[in-house]
């Protein structure tokens, strides 16, 4: 079981990175999220998802779907917009195991089912 | 109450794993701490301290920076009933070795298990998993949190299974058994794997992870992994376990009082440049900090020395301070050395230049391992110096103070200033 | 102010060049609740002063749906009308993780500066090297400065630096709701704007309470089958304009949503690069982020193809000048001749109702018919609805679309988060004051 992306259908609300923050903090903040809206380039209007899990890092992409794991080198090719690295601060995700009441808070969460639960 | 004076090594070479030990201490309630860099460590008279603690980072470094006056330091501290506590690149740095500047430090006869003379098969991450040494190879087969065992000689009744994360310190074998306070029994689901597990079991099962070695009045207390990790409780027991045994209520009561007197002579900041001062830190913190988070997306590492850093460990310093700013805010009165006040600020408004510089070299495809280098190295500054103006200020009132650090304003030439001028 | 709260008001003298901070009274949001409700009261506080007062919603930034708006009040250089402007986009929510709940900003500076609040720190900083670039350049400026590109800008470009009566408040790097001229405030203040990052941390009276009662609201709006549809072009149908999605359909790039906010209210119109590009483009600028109906309807009504509509959007944007402002009065007929036009611009922009909220937007409901009928009654509710959203700091568009936002259940979540008991007659009292 896990964390299903569709990167096409997310409208980058960050709905997602509040609330799993949330669960780890226990107040509304962004900064312990797993999940993350990535949103750094704006004015190209290019927009998607980072997910880390405890051994890899899911970055889902509009154009699809990257997994990398914990420890491979970047792309040197790829323009350094995408962690390859997993986020050192943030803790894996956990699929919210201690939350039985909404399962993945991301998947409850997401206004445009944009993420499921695989 | 009388806490035992824990000095902290937070000089060069070192990574961040002395702010775990940090965050232990104060929530176990030793509040005597002591922040020190290599220059102290060479030129001054260390046998003050109860306790001196080294942490990981890379051993070479640390060796280099300390030398040989800082390391016959060490050795006097502990032969004259210092406890020394060492863990990852602070455990490899006592033990015998043949290598310089380790050749400096040989004061336990303590051999590690995860030596080869053939370069080890590493399924993952070379970077991590090996490094040179002489002719050998020293590898890391596994990484992450590891079983440990407590052994008869630590506790002759029952012994007690806990876990730690290792992140490339030693397996070791000791002169003598009865110095091995805690084996390496298993790994855990968490742990990686970076050779076989043939190899992983041979090299370190069985073998010491913590090492317990006396040297005349004082002792040496290795350990191989981290165990001052912050999520791993009962590991820090341990450690805490082990001041209080060594240490435990050292001072007495004349001795407190004639601290108290000596903090007497401190500087006390209050009013607008107690504010002033505040309100820098908390600029430049922010600064950094919102630099730092922009970092931890970019796929970049640095190799400085034998060690590698990535951008994510800079907001490890950071958020370590920034944490502490709000419970520093609340007072009115700060207790500062001279000279703290240019010295934190500089080194603040430093680090944010240069990270805003490095995060510019990197989106610019630009070499930046010198201003890495360079950050680290102000990081060490500046969180010396934050937690020496931290722990004065908040934990005055218990009479505990910190003799060492007049030392930093009387002396010549300062790490601080050190790194200051290399950069002009 | 405990819950909800980074418990600041920041108070900037441009004038003295000083920041200071007060506490947020508990009292203060017992009496006014938030968001418009106390940006007023701070703006009647420091009146004297041609006070710029920048709130947050009390739900601004949490997990009730659409808590994604922040305001801006002041009075109007062009209507003389103190007003209230909504900030959308990730701006909002920002604005209260960077430290303050509410900023005033008074006086004038000497010379340009901008404001960057950070982590609940506030700088007035020289805005020397900005000053007399356009809003996207002074954004991207402010952003490589700082080192993040996540940093969220209120800029304002060359319109208000000059002193335009249609000069805005930009966003990042798009237009904004402003229809009020406050670019020209702005400018008048030598202010060249706002930069805002923080990482906040936002406690709650009652956390599971709250988060259980937005997700069961967020459930309720999801049945709503309008969220099927994304963008600007079908707000346009849903209000009775015909072809606008056919028209734009070529050159739609994605369409993306203010801070939880169900319905992507903004779309982005690739100019310059392939609009089925899924794949980050390599031009740097491959086209626009619009957010403004009436203005891209404006350009459409010229006669302009949905390309050169996408360019005047961009070029207003870039010069910080009121894009439907633009399409309305300047009178003008090719794209060289609006870009060229934006200075000797001349005319009014019609404010509805008592002329206190943007008509950016629609001043009726969208996709649901809420049981409303008639003039009066639609004028009635769209001011009441305007002024609720930005008490509680609601995208205000959204708020239009959807009846599960009722103001009960604002009231409630607000109570739960803050600890405070706010009713409806606490809410009424706000509003009559806000409308005066």
């Amino acid at each position: 079981m896990g964390i299903k992306i569709n990167a096409l259908k997310c409208t980058n609300c960050m709905a997602c990175e509040m609330v799993c923050s949330y669960h780890r903090d226990d107040g509304f903040a962004f900064l312990s999220a797993c999940i993350v809206a990535y949103r750094a380039k704006e004015k190209k209007d290019y927009f998607g998802m980072l997910l880390k899990e405890e051994d890899v890092l899911i970055v889902a992409r509009p154009e699809g779907l990257e997994i990398n794991k914990i420890g491979e080198e970047a792309d040197p090719d790829k323009e350094a917009d995408a962690s390859a690295k997993p986020m050192l601060l943030r803790e894996g995700c956990d699929l919210c195991e201690d939350m039985d009441d909404y399962g993945p808070m991301c998947v409850a969460f997401c206004p445009v089912d944009a993420i499921t639960l695989d | 109450m009388n806490h035992p004076k824990i000095g902290i090594y937070a000089g060069s070479g070192t990574s961040h794993s002395w702010l775990w030990f940090v965050d232990l201490f104060e929530n176990a309630g030793f509040y005597d701490l002591v922040f020190l860099d290599e220059f102290f460590v060479e030129n001054n008279d260390i046998k003050a301290l109860d306790v001196l603690v080294v942490s990981g980072g890379d051993t070479f470094a640390v060796a280099q920076s300390l030398g040989k006056k800082g390391g016959r330091n060490i050795k006097s501290f502990v032969e004259q009933g210092g406890v020394y506590i060492g863990s990852c690149a602070g455990a490899y740095l006592p033990m015998k070795s043949s290598q310089k500047p380790l050749d400096w430090f040989n004061f336990v006869d303590v051999k590690i298990t995860n030596l080869s003379k053939l370069f080890p098969s590493a399924e993952v991450q070379t970077c991590k998993s090996c490094a040179a040494y002489g002719y050998d190879f020293v590898f890391h087969p596994v990484r992450e949190a590891v079983s440990l065992k407590t052994t008869s000689f630590f506790d002759k009744g029952r012994s007690s299974v806990f876990k730690a994360p290792l992140y490339g310190g030693p397996g070791m074998k000791a002169h003598d058994p009865s110095w091995v306070l805690a084996v390496y029994e298993g790994f855990t689901p968490k742990t990686a794997f970076f050779t076989t597990s043939e190899i992983a079991e041979k090299t370190l099962l069985g073998n010491g992870a913590v090492v317990r070695v006396p040297l005349k009045q004082g002792c040496f207390y290795l350990l191989g992994p981290h165990l001052e990790h912050p999520k791993f409780k009962q590991a820090n027991q341990f450690i805490i376990d082990a001041v209080i045994r060594e240490k435990g209520m050292a001072q007495d009561p004349v001795e407190s009082k004639n601290n108290k007197d000596s903090y007497a002579t401190k500087e006390k900041m209050s009013g607008k440049q107690a504010k002033e001062l505040l309100l820098c830190i908390k600029r430049e913190l922010s600064n950094s900090r919102i630099v730092a988070g922009s970092l931890e997306f970019l796929p970049v590492q640095w190799l400085i020395g034998q060690k590698v850093y990535s951008p994510q460990k800079v907001r490890v310093y950071l958020e370590s301070m920034w944490k502490r700013l709000r419970a520093l805010e609340k007072n009115k009165v700060l207790i500062v050395e001279p000279g703290l006040y240019d010295r934190i600020t500089t080194a603040a408004i430093q680090i944010t230049i240069e990270l805003r510089k490095i995060k510019q070299q990197l989106d610019e495809n630009q070499d930046s391992l010198k201003t890495a280098t360079l950050i680290f190295d102000l990081l060490h500054v500046l969180s010396i110096s934050f937690f020496d103006l931290y722990f004065a200020t908040m934990f005055n009132s218990s009479g505990q103070y910190h003799e060492h650090t007049n030392a930093h304003a009387l002396k010549g030439t300062t790490n601080y200033e050190r790194v200051m001028t290399s950069e002009s | 102010m405990e819950y909800l709260s980074t418990d600041k008001i920041l108070v900037i003298d441009l004038n003295a060049a000083q920041v200071e901070e007060e506490e947020l009274d508990e009292s203060l949001v017992q009496e006014k609740i938030g968001g418009i409700g106390i940006t007023k009261y701070l703006y009647d506080k420091y009146k004297e002063d041609d006070p710029i007062v920048i709130g947050t919603g009390l739900l601004t930034g949490t997990t009730y749906p659409a808590s994604a708006s922040a305001q801006i009040t002041a009075k109007s250089p062009v209507t003389g009308k103190v007003c209230h402007c909504p900030v959308i986009y990730k701006l909002g929510v920002e604005i209260k993780y960077s430290g303050f709940d509410y900023i005033v900003v008074k006086g004038r500076s000497e010379s340009p500066v901008y404001l960057w609040i950070h982590d609940g720190v506030a700088d007035i900083s020289d805005a020397a090297d900005v000053w007399g670039k356009d809003v996207w350049e002074s954004t991207d400026a402010l952003r490589k400065f700082v080192g993040d590109d996540l940093l969220q800008t209120m800029m304002i470009g060359p319109a208000g630096e000059k002193g335009s009566d249609y000069a805005q408040v930009c966003y990042n790097h798009w237009t904004s709701p402003d229809r009020f001229g406050f670019g020209k405030l702005f400018g008048s203040k030598n202010l060249k704007g706002f930069a805002f990052r923080g990482m906040g941390l936002i406690e709650i009276a009652e956390p599971e309470d709250y988060v259980e009662h937005s997700l069961e609201i967020l459930k309720a709006v999801k049945e709503n089958s309008f969220l099927e549809k994304k963008g600007i072009a079908h707000i346009l149908t849903a209000l009775g304009e015909e072809g606008v999605e056919e028209w734009i359909e070529s050159v739609t790039h994605r369409h993306s949503a203010d801070y939880f906010t169900p319905y992507a209210t903004n779309t982005a119109l690739f100019l310059d690069e392939d609009p089925g590009l899924l794949e980050e483009s390599k031009k740097d600028e491959p086209g626009v982020l619009v957010s403004d109906i009436y203005a891209l309807l404006g350009f459409k009504k010229m006669g302009f193809s949905a390309v050169d509509a996408g360019r005047a959007l961009k070029a207003c944007a870039k010069y910080g000048i009121d894009p439907f402002a633009v399409a309305d009065l300047c009178g003008k007929i090719t794209l060289e001749e609006i870009k060229n036009s934006f200075d000797t611009i001349s005319g009014a922009v019609a404010i509805p109702g008592r002329g206190l909220f943007t008509p950016w937007c629609p001043t009726g409901p969208i996709f649901n018919d809420f049981g409303l009928s008639g003039e009066d009654e639609i004028m009635a509710w769209w001011e009441r609805r305007q002024a609720v959203s930005m008490i509680f700091g609601i995208q205000p568009i959204f708020s239009l679309m959807c009846p599960e936002l009722t103001e009960e259940s604002m009231l409630e979540l607000a109570s739960q988060g803050t600890g405070l008991e706010l009713t409806r007659e606490t809410l009424d009292a706000v509003i009559d004051k806000i409308f005066g």
